[in-house]
């Protein structure tokens, strides 16, 4: 241990001189500079993770905010809005099992908002409830399940993008909010918090009768979703495959982790969107790489001339390769944090422009690290190539 | 001024630059051999080969034809690994120092003792110091090479050259850039270390002051030595 330790000590101050680190810091424009160009780098490459984790996250939003152990639909099903609506009769079929302590349907559907402000029409995200139901963990949407015993209540989301009117402002001035959806007279009571997605940049709450009074072509009947909460101690995937045996091939029963992952894998593998979010990620990697090897080449190109005089004394190539590669350490050492930090508060931004939920685990994170210290390592592993061409001989011309 | 024994020793060595009909021959056949406590100079106009002699028999460049002996080590056709361990046997001074411009004094002379295996910091700076001291710039030892004059930055080199007690001091017109007393100070420290280290030293210069510190002097003119 204590070699180890000595081995290191020699490797990162041979002859007791820490070298990358002081020859890296002597000139200080140009540290600044391939540290700015690190943060850039890193910037980019956390940014863009973080906005891969807010539209694939987002794209389930509704789905998470579930108050569900279970969830069925139709086989029928591509995502969220586009689906085959099942008969509402098959809610009381899983009633009856005794794992299930409750069972609710949800109506999902996209309807023609008209602006109040405007008359512009947009499309928004129609979820009809039960008044007495508890289909979703929301507490706008519990504060408010009064009003939508009222069948033309609509419960405005109060993340919806701009482009829906003042609703949010004119609720909370407790003014009379009057609006119109498929041309039907509805009137805003109250907002709730939930967020858009790639499906929606806004949604509202409406009491089953106000959605079969919206959507009069659709059939009354039934439903889009099944929401079922299982006893305490029943065991979920075991429940799930005896309901999926007893609703048959029809319906699909899912955990609502399941049905989270379905919608992303929907999302990720048959739109285009899954396929032009990561390759950005990856030309932005790429951009990160290029930035990290055109910083550390620029680096070595500078200090040849001292290479060679190096290599004139007696060092190795791999004496000079090791420099490079802990200059290429320190780089990402200290463009790395402040790169995060930036990351955040661009996030922080991006929340509040969007309500995408912009966010960063602590395993992204350190894999971010370490694929920017990765970079690093490889773009000086590069620019160590140039380091054949200091040669010793030329500090005598 | 009794020589010791030899310690380089280069027989017919020839070299060209260039290839097909660009190629120029610039050394014809060179011979000679460097005895250990010999202070030897080869003086010759610019382009007559000397830098070339120098950085072949100092392993800094492959060697074509011929057969040089560094302390009885046959270079022609040595390798890369073979040349890089040959360079811990010669100390150099260049014409511009070449001091690293991010490092003091002492840590310039310091660094030439990093290729050395099994020393430990505090004894790398002891022998730097005590490099530093025989050449009179103990109290520049905290300053950069940009704090120095010329003179100054010619003795931390020639401190760097010698802190490894190599057998053979190579210098390429160590005056050139220097003015005449402060060259004729730096030959002469120079000339005092190598007598109180034993080792050869060769100095290539057209600088016709320092000739009389030489113990042989050698011609070179269009690369052949008389």
């Amino acid at each position: 241990m204590n070699q180890l330790v000595k081995g290191v000590a020699r490797w990162l101050a041979p002859a007791g001189i820490p070298f990358a680190w002081r020859q890296l810091c002597f000139d200080r424009n140009r540290l600044i500079a391939a540290t700015l160009g690190i943060i850039l780098a890193v910037t980019s490459i956390l940014f863009q993770t973080g906005a891969y984790n807010a539209l694939f996250a987002g794209v389930a939003t509704q789905y998470q905010a579930l108050n569900a152990d279970l969830v069925m639909h139709s086989t029928n099903y591509k995502y969220v809005v586009v689906h085959a609506p099942f008969s509402r009769n098959l809610i009381a079929q899983v009633l009856a099992d005794p794992a299930v302590e409750s069972a609710e349907g949800v109506r999902v559907a996209m309807g023609l908002w008209r602006t109040p402000e405007t008359g512009v029409i947009d499309q928004i995200l129609i979820f009809g409830v039960e008044p007495s139901g508890t289909a979703f963990n929301l507490p706008g949407l519990k504060r408010n399940r009064a009003w939508l015993a009222i069948p033309t209540t609509v419960l405005y989301d109060r993340f919806s993008l701009p482009q829906f009117g003042d609703i949010e402002g004119r609720v909370s001035r407790h003014e009379p909010c009057p609006v119109e959806i498929n041309g039907q007279h509805c009137e805003v009571r109250g907002t709730f918090q939930l967020g858009i997605s790639f499906t929606a940049y806004g949604q509202v709450f409406i009491p089953k009768t106000g959605f079969d009074r919206i959507f009069a072509g659709l059939p009354t009947y039934a439903e889009s979703l099944g929401l079922m909460r299982l006893r305490r101690d029943a065991h979920p995937e075991e429940v799930r495959e005896r309901l999926q045996a007893r609703l048959g091939p029809e319906m699909l029963v899912l955990t609502k982790k399941q049905l989270v992952e379905a919608e992303q894998r929907y999302w990720n593998e048959r739109t285009p969107v899954g396929f032009i979010i990561p390759v950005t990620l990856f030309v932005v990697v790429l951009v990160g790489a290029v930035i990290f090897y055109q910083i550390l080449y620029t680096d070595v190109q500078h200090h040849l001339p001292e290479y060679a005089t190096l290599k004139a004394i007696g060092f190795r190539d791999g004496n000079l390769q090791s420099l490079v590669v802990q200059q290429s350490m320190w780089l990402s050492l200290l463009g790395f944090p402040p790169g995060l930090l930036i990351a955040f508060v661009l996030f922080r931004i991006a929340r509040v422009a969007t309500h995408l939920p912009f966010a960063l685990s602590v395993g992204q994170a350190l894999l971010a690290f370490l694929l920017t210290f990765g970079m690093c390592f490889a773009a000086g592993v590069l620019a160590m190539l140039k380091l054949r061409h200091a040669q010793p001989a030329d500090v005598f011309l | 001024m009794s020589v010791g024994p030899i310690l380089v020793q280069a027989r017919d060595v020839r070299h060209a630059f260039g290839e097909g009909v660009l190629r120029k021959e610039v050394l014809h056949g060179i011979s000679c051999d460097i005895h250990s406590r010999e202070i030897l100079i080869i003086a010759g106009p610019s382009g007559s080969g000397k830098t070339t002699f120098l950085t072949i028999i100092g392993a800094l460049r492959a060697l074509q034809i011929g057969s040089v002996k560094l302390l009885g080590q046959e270079l022609r056709g040595a390798t890369h690994k073979e040349l890089v361990k040959a360079r811990l046997d010669i100390g150099f001074i260049f014409q511009q120092h070449n001091l690293l411009p991010a490092f003091t004094s002492r840590e310039n002379v310091q660094l030439a003792l990093a290729v050395i295996p099994g020393l430990s910091p505090l004894e790398c700076k002891a022998r730097a110091s005590e490099l530093l001291s025989a050449v009179g710039m103990s109290e520049h030892a905290h300053k950069r090479p940009s704090q120095l004059s010329g003179g100054q930055r010619q003795r931390i080199a020639i401190a760097r050259a010698l802190v490894r007690r190599p057998p053979v001091i190579l210098a390429d017109e160590p005056t050139a850039s220097l003015d005449g007393i402060t060259g004729k100070e730096i030959v002469e420290l120079l000339q005092g270390l190598v007598r109180e280290q034993d080792c050869a030293l060769v100095v290539i210069t057209h600088d016709q002051r320092i000739v009389s510190i030489a113990d042989r002097l050698l011609h070179l003119e269009d690369g052949i030595l008389s």
